[in-house]
């Protein structure tokens, strides 16, 4: 196993020109659900994710994905 | 999901939290009365906090301006549970993994504090040691909880 969950979140999020307040309120959470999403303190739900996927209207996959876990 | 406003929302997580401070608060007051009051009768604190309540409610009454300050940042506006910003709040991911965080750590403390309890009921053994060590369990229990949520869920 080993792996940890990658995000591109606040590159999606950028890009549309939302803050993190913003996208809370689309997905319906708080701003510090997304905070902790973005700097990977949280896991999202797949309920959570799926939402988030979709008000970008992107598959999860592009949001989410696995990966090595960052060498200290 | 529209009728979320992001304002309102930290709104609300600011009052929420600050409401739990307040009963951190209130419980941290009756965890040291309550303790006063079994293992030191007669003690300065004890005294101080009957004060406290007689023949003048200062305490009491100091409790309830916080609460109402506290009430008075939401503008008039009250907690409803069908308010999409308070359901944003009470559902949210971060703070129900928070709450479950702080629940763990709460029933850690309570499992730890038995054994000082219980050696401070045998030093100073009386009738009514289990019920005073089943309210200090309790109320010790309690103050971990709200600590231990409001260590976790701050930025």
């Amino acid at each position: 196993m080993g792996e940890e969950l990658r995000t591109t979140l606040k590159v999606h999020r950028a890009m549309r020109d939302l803050t993190q307040a913003d996208l809370a309120a689309l997905v319906g959470v708080t701003r510090k659900s997304i905070n902790a999403i973005e700097t990977g303190r949280m896991v999202p739900s797949t309920v959570l994710a799926l939402r988030l996927a979709k008000a970008f209207e992107v598959p999860v996959e592009a949001l989410f994905s696995l990966g090595e876990p960052a060498k200290p | 999901m529209g009728d979320i406003s992001p304002d309102r929302t930290e709104l609300f997580i600011r009052y929420y939290r600050r409401s739990l401070m307040l009963v951190l608060v209130v419980l941290a007051l009756l965890t040291l009365w309550l303790c006063g009051g079994i293992f030191f009768p007669g003690s300065a604190f004890r005294a101080f906090s009957e004060h406290l309540v007689t023949p003048f409610p200062l305490l009491p009454l100091l409790l309830i301006f916080a609460a109402v300050m506290n009430a008075r940042d939401l503008k008039g506006k009250g907690v409803r549970k069908d308010d999409p910003d308070v359901r944003a709040v009470l559902e949210d991911e971060h703070r129900r993994a928070n709450l479950h965080r702080a629940l763990r750590a709460a029933f850690v403390v309570t499992l730890v504090a038995q054994m000082p309890l219980a050696l401070l009921f045998v030093l100073r053994p009386m009738p009514e040691a289990p019920l005073y060590m089943g309210a200090l369990t309790l109320s010790l229990g309690l103050m971990a909880l709200v600590a231990a949520f409001l260590v976790f869920d701050r930025e």
